[in-house]
């Protein structure tokens, strides 16, 4: 087995070549700390504040309003844990989703251990968040929403804009996890109403370890990290000069092909879906059949484990995921796919394939031809798979 | 689909911000968007378009906004 197909982009993606040059002089002779007084360091606190400037052009912002993180997990956790910590005289009440990454989540569930109120408003059967929904949670002690833009399981897009008006409107924080958006779809924190937007630069081919926070001016936020005076003394830690330079031309990159890329993977993704719904039976399509990250597929088949078909894939060289990377190994199925609606012995037959800017058609093709063989080796020896199943009567 | 998020709202063009790139028309999943002899989209199929938004979310120049017709304009519902 030689060929390798990679379609787990939502999991992360090959870091650019363009990006790994840019990156590979501030790893050697460039390796001087940029909060230092002498050339070596300085010439780093340079290309730092170039990317800071490069990055907040792209999502238009200021640069002061950019600070960077070891990516977004710490980001979601700065902006919910600081938020709660700055505010809590004004309240202990947030707003958050039932499908949100883990990242933002837990760090609810940590608030709400420790005295916070969280309302976590629901999704429709795809995944669609009802900004009136939001509207009607919002109390006077609420300190912030967050709310992603795009979904790592199912690609839902949400309505961020409409929900900023609200926000605005009521005078209340709003962070968004654009994590799996950034990249993929046009931000601009203007546009989108948003105070607080956290990114991950290895989901948009740039490196791993790297990330930002996008924080308003004059929004009150308790650091997360304690030490040095880095990023104007708001995140403390040696910064990481090759990682912000890798995420800034990985940005760029992306930005410059959004479209094309964009247009590439909903084709090849629309491809991969007609193929399988057209050579697999009792297979169904979750989340919004539209308004869904263009190179998002995610689909559940009725009878068998969505982890032994990964592994089978695998087998065949096809990187895929059974839910998330993030909760691969749990035996819980899908928070996410729960919160659509879907019921957990259904949930854990599901399969995400992620497409990105190496996936060709030869991938979809070779994915659509040896996935039936194995769904059908898979149900064979299943014990809750029959041919006349009435679950197959569904969808 | 789902049509429920932004019930009797249609896509409205911004075409001094619009540079013409068509991603609007290429993600609409009812062929609604047409372009004139400028190359400027316009909603042709009005009573075909689900509000799904992807011509909003994919567009870089933020120039499609959803509205509720106005007075004159069709109306999703009685389309």
């Amino acid at each position: 087995m030689d060929r390798v197909v990679y379609m787990d982009h939502a999991s992360t993606t090959p870091t650019d070549p363009e990006v790994v040059a840019v990156m590979l002089p501030w790893m050697s002779e460039q390796f001087g700390n940029p909060s230092t007084m002498y050339s070596l360091g300085l010439r780093g606190a340079k290309v730092v504040q170039n990317a800071r400037e490069s990055i907040a052009h792209t999502i238009n912002a200021d640069p002061e309003e950019i600070y960077f993180t070891s990516g977004g997990t710490e980001a979601d956790n700065w902006a919910i844990l600081g938020v709660a910590d700055a505010h809590s005289k004004k309240g202990r009440h947030l707003i958050t989703s039932t499908i949100e990454h883990h990242a933002v989540l837990e760090s609810m569930e940590y608030l709400e251990k420790r005295g916070c109120e969280i309302t976590r408003v629901p999704v429709d059967g795809g995944g669609l968040i009802d900004p009136e929904e939001v509207r009607r949670a919002l109390r006077p002690d609420t300190v912030l929403v967050s709310i992603m833009y795009a979904n790592n399981e199912i690609g839902t897009i949400e309505p961020i804009a409409d929900i900023g008006r609200i926000t605005r409107e009521a005078g209340v924080l709003f962070h968004v996890d654009a994590v799996q958006a950034a990249g993929k779809l046009p931000l601009d924190v203007e546009e989108l109403g948003v105070d607080m937007l956290s990114m991950s630069a290895h989901k948009f081919y740039g490196p791993k370890g790297v990330g930002l926070m996008y924080l308003r001016k004059r929004t009150r936020v308790t650091p997360l990290l304690h030490g040095g005076g880095q990023e104007r003394g708001r995140r403390a830690g040696t910064t990481n000069v090759p990682g912000i330079v890798g995420m800034a031309k990985a940005l760029e990159l992306a930005d410059n092909r959004m479209a094309e890329d964009a247009v590439r993977e909903a084709a090849l993704r629309d491809r991969l879906w007609e193929g399988l719904s057209a050579g697999i039976e009792a297979i169904h399509l979750n989340g919004d059949p539209v308004r869904r990250l263009p190179g998002n597929l995610n689909v559940r088949l009725d009878g068998i484990e969505g982890e032994s078909m990964v592994l089978m894939l695998d087998m065949e060289g096809i990187c895929v995921s059974s839910g998330s990377a993030c909760t691969t190994g749990s035996l819980e199925p899908s928070h996410v796919l729960l919160a659509i609606g879907i019921p957990a012995e259904h949930a854990h037959g599901s399969l995400r394939a992620t497409l990105g800017r190496s996936t060709t058609t030869e991938d979809v093709d070779h994915f659509i031809k040896v996935f039936p063989p194995i769904v059908d080796r898979l149900r064979q020896m299943s014990p809750i798979w029959c041919e006349n199943c009435v679950c197959k009567q569904r969808n | 689909m789902t049509k429920d998020l932004a019930t009797n709202k249609l896509p409205v063009f911004d075409l001094v911000r619009c540079k013409q790139c068509r991603i609007c028309a290429h993600f609409c999943p009812k062929d609604c968007i047409a372009f004139n002899d400028e190359g400027d989209p316009y909603l042709a199929r009005p009573e075909a378009c689900t509000s799904c938004r992807m011509c909003e979310y994919m567009c870089p120049d933020w120039a499609v906004s959803l509205e509720a017709p106005s007075e004159g304009q069709p109306d999703i519902e009685a389309a």
